[in-house]
Formats: C-alpha cells, sequence, structure tokens
C-alpha cells in the first residue's frame, strides 16, 4: 500500500515524464530508466508491470531496513521504508538508525513522513 | 625570439597551467586502483551481494585549486538510485586512501563544479527533481569549510536562478564502471 501513497507524493498519479536534467524518471511511479537500471522506458510507463516492481522494491526495502536497525518501531520503519523510495537505503550514510533523522536526506527533507501523512489522511 | 614572443609563451603557459587546475580529469591507474578498493570496503557490508553490482563514474577534480586533489564520485547501479537521483560521494585523498568530505543523498547528473568559491574551495552543482520535484532545477552546494550539503533540496543548498560557469565532471547520461569488473 506504501506504493500508492508514494505515487501520490511523486506524481499525484499523473504520467510524468522527466524531460530536463535528469530525464530518467517515467511514469506514474517514477520509475528511474537508464542503461544501468536494468528498466525500459516501456516497462516503467506499463502500469501493471511498474506496480509490481514499485511493490517488490518497497518490500525489499522494508526487509533490509527492518534487518538493519532493528530499534525502528513500526511507524518508524514505516517512514523508513517510504523515504527509500526516494533515497538509496543502502549508502550507509543515507540511513543512520536514528529515526529522528529518517528525512533527512530525502525530497524537501520530508518524504517518508509527508508518505505516511497521506497515508494518514486516507483512513 | 624577442621580448614580446618569450612574452606569449609564459602567457600562454600560465593561462594553461590555471586551466589545468580547473579541469576535472580521469583518474590515473594508480588513482582507480586505490579508490576501487576503498569503495568495495565502503559498500560491502550494506549493499545486496556485497556490491557485486554497484557501477560508479568517478573525475577527479581540484576543488581548492591548492593542487590537492579530491574524488567526486557518482552511483549509476540500480541499488544506488531511487526517485530523487543517485549517490554522490566526493573524497579526499589521503595517501593511498580517501576520505569522506561529503555523501550527498540524492541528486541527478549534470553535476557541476562551479567557478565560484565559498570557504575556499568550488561550489557544486546538481540537478535535483523527482519525489514531488517537478519540474526540476540545478541546485547549487556551497562548501561550509568542512563539507558540502547532503541533501540538495534543503538549505544551505539553494536554487540556482541564473546559469553560473563551471564544468562538467559527471555528464548526464553517465554510466559508470563496475566496481567488480567481469
Amino acid at each position: 500500500m506504501v506504493v500508492g501513497w508514494a505515487t501520490r507524493r511523486e506524481t499525484g498519479f499523473q504520467n510524468v515524464n522527466e524531460k530536463d536534467g535528469a530525464g530518467v524518471g517515467v511514469g506514474v511511479f517514477q520509475i528511474t530508466v537508464s542503461p544501468t537500471s536494468g528498466v525500459t522506458a516501456a516497462q516503467a510507463g506499463n502500469l501493471t508491470w511498474a506496480a509490481n516492481y514499485a511493490g517488490n522494491l518497497l518490500s525489499s526495502n522494508m526487509s533490509y531496513l527492518g534487518n538493519k536497525f532493528p530499534n525502528f518501531r513500526p511507524d518508524q520503519l514505516l517512514q523508513a521504508t517510504a523515504a527509500s523510495y526516494n533515497m538509496n537505503p543502502y549508502n550507509p550514510k543515507n540511513f543512520t538508525g536514528n529515526p529522528n533523522t529518517i528525512d533527512d536526506g530525502t525530497a524537501n527533507g520530508n518524504y517518508g513522513s509527508n508518505v505516511v501523512q497521506i497515508m494518514e489522511h486516507c483512513f | 625570439m624577442g621580448r614580446f614572443g618569450l612574452l606569449v609563451i609564459v602567457l600562454t603557459l600560465s593561462l594553461a597551467s590555471s586551466m589545468l587546475a580547473a579541469q576535472p580529469a580521469s583518474l590515473t591507474a594508480q588513482d582507480s586502483a586505490w579508490l576501487n578498493i576503498f569503495l568495495r570496503d565502503y559498500v560491502r557490508d550494506s549493499y545486496p551481494t556485497g556490491g557485486r553490482t554497484v557501477r560508479y563514474f568517478a573525475r577527479l577534480v581540484d576543488l581548492a585549486d591548492d593542487g590537492k586533489r579530491q574524488v567526486i564520485v557518482y552511483f549509476t547501479d540500480q541499488h544506488s538510485c531511487a526517485s530523487g537521483g543517485c549517490t554522490t560521494l566526493v573524497l579526499a585523498h589521503e595517501g593511498s586512501s580517501f576520505r569522506i568530505v561529503t555523501s550527498i543523498t540524492i541528486g541527478w547528473p549534470p553535476i557541476r563544479v562551479l567557478s565560484i568559491k565559498t570557504k575556499g574551495w568550488h561550489d557544486l552543482a546538481i540537478w535535483v527533481q523527482g519525489g514531488g520535484i517537478q519540474p526540476g532545477y540545478e541546485a547549487d552546494l556551497p562548501f561550509d569549510g568542512k563539507t558540502y550539503p547532503i541533501n540538495p533540496s534543503m538549505p544551505p543548498a539553494r536554487r540556482l536562478l541564473t546559469k553560473v560557469p563551471g564544468e562538467v565532471v559527471v555528464p548526464k547520461g553517465a554510466e559508470g564502471v563496475l566496481l567488480y569488473q567481469k
């Protein structure tokens, strides 16, 4: 379900293809498309394929972050997982285990908490 | 050769020397080997499969124009990137290894070394886009005497409102090389 809320933050469920600077975030889920990402623009633009890809990515990130930071409460793990959609979870400097700094490196410094807020407003 | 000819040669050499100091350069074979060892150690315990899928693009720079070289590393593989972009490291040479000056969390190429300086080091510029930031923009990362901002979308990084001259060190579409060559 985090996929849907992250998508709301990314694109508002609009099909956005980045054209300036990077030019590599494609589709509703803003999946990175580059020669080294292993994802084609056609795949990223296919709603079903992209939703599955994003879901698997977040599931994998949640498992990784949960194992790395067992001190995280469930709500903190959810915030970190959401943040990992915007910021690579594997770089040792990005997530330090401090729940107060989960979003420090993300877009506008609030990605994970904002996605969780969007989730809470849906219920 | 007359005095004028000598003057022209001296001026030409002087100009070429100052341009070389600011120009990004490819790493020497020795630097590349040291960097490879450093990066393998850096990602070993945190990346899936010990970092065997990691790719990176690296350029040698002289951010303080003092002859001491730094390396800008931009990771380009799938695990190093997310909707905000990929990880960038600014490394300082320390003997045969490196020290992390800054780990920039998000951002996209092009990455530029700007002509302007703050606290003695050239500012960096990186493209910010994704994670709800649309359209993108180029952010200026000023040095604070010890490090650069880790997050280009937050102060003290700031949006560049005009085009500032600088050298591209990581171009758009940079693919990089595998950390573990097959």
